[in-house]
């Protein structure tokens, strides 16, 4: 890996847990397991269109490790894990389906696969079916969430242009 | 030949499909009520991890109470169960996720749960029967 690489993906790591540290200070709106802004995602949606799959998987492990460690409990962190990986895979495969297009469908997406994940978890982990109630409950603040997150980073994808260039190309 | 759909019927093919997901959800959400209009009496289960640590059905109770609910890594839950309702009074967990979820009563949709302690706390409308009875006042 390039040293030049090294630094941006460090910077992106830094930047997503800025966004979760800061998510943390806010109060609990809602007081349901996972509804939850999940800003740090915009780093995931930004590196998208700049990065190879192997590289943003790297950055997403350390920011759910460092920011279980930092802001979380330590049970939190198997919650994050499968949620933040689905959610990575099916951010892939969408954007792969919509060749870069519509980021804001490609957030959604991911939002709702990082709560399908995280109720996964939670099912195995209390294994009580109960709890797939709250399925519909986070699928349509996953759905809000997801476009928040997904405007979010389209705003902000021009300016990221100007300053991570030469990436894209690779 | 088959052309390859373009970028822009990919997107309308995925806003449906999102449509269709949605659509479940809310339905789901609006269906979901009438299947615990049934009267009866409710009994309030406590599992934890999978295992049924208690079966209280809310009638028998006449004093209201507190049972705690120790986990692993020195986690605890006290519940509060009055004849008509159950709520997480405290807990040793950061977020209190469960405290702030409020009260089931009869009725009530969602369960209570406490995801660092595997606890599922959860309040069913059974109709009264002869073979409940017993098992319960065993």
């Amino acid at each position: 890996m390039k040293t030049k690489l090294v630094i941006q993906l460090a910077f992106f790591t830094a930047l997503a847990l800025c966004l979760s540290g800061l998510e943390a200070m806010l109060p609990t709106l809602v007081p349901i397991y996972g509804v939850k802004l999940g800003l740090a995602n915009v780093v995931t949606l930004l590196m998208l269109r700049h990065y190879k799959a192997r590289h943003i998987l790297l950055v997403l492990l350390a920011r759910i490790l460092l920011s279980s460690l930092l802001f979380g409990q330590l049970i939190s962190f198997s919650y994050s894990l499968a949620g933040g990986c689905l959610c990575l895979l099916i951010v892939l495969l969408i954007n792969r389906f919509l060749q870069g297009h519509y980021l804001f469908l490609t957030s959604i997406f991911g939002a709702l696969a990082h709560n399908v994940g995280q109720i996964l978890v939670a099912i195995l982990l209390t294994s009580s079916l109960a709890i797939s109630v709250y399925l519909p409950i986070l699928l349509l603040s996953g759905f809000l969430t997801g476009l928040f997150t997904g405007l979010c980073s389209h705003f902000i994808d021009p300016y990221l242009n100007r300053l991570v260039p030469g990436q894209a190309s690779e | 030949m088959k052309q390859p759909l373009s970028y822009k019927k990919r997107g309308i093919l995925l806003v449906l499909l999102l449509l269709l997901v949605l659509g479940i959800s809310l339905l789901a959400l609006w269906l979901l009520p009438e299947t615990k209009k049934n009267t009866g009496s409710p009994v309030v289960t406590i599992t934890q991890a999978g295992n049924l640590l208690y079966e209280i059905p809310l009638e028998t109770i006449t004093v209201p109470y507190k049972l705690t609910i120790e986990g692993e890594n020195g986690l605890s839950n006290v519940i509060y169960i009055t004849n008509e309702s159950v709520s997480v009074e405290s807990a040793t967990c950061p977020d209190k996720l469960c405290v702030k979820s409020g009260t089931l009563r009869a009725g009530s949709l969602l369960p209570i749960v406490c995801l660092p302690n595997k606890l599922v706390i959860e309040l069913h409308t059974q109709s009264f029967s002869q073979d409940t009875m017993d098992s319960y006042t065993y």
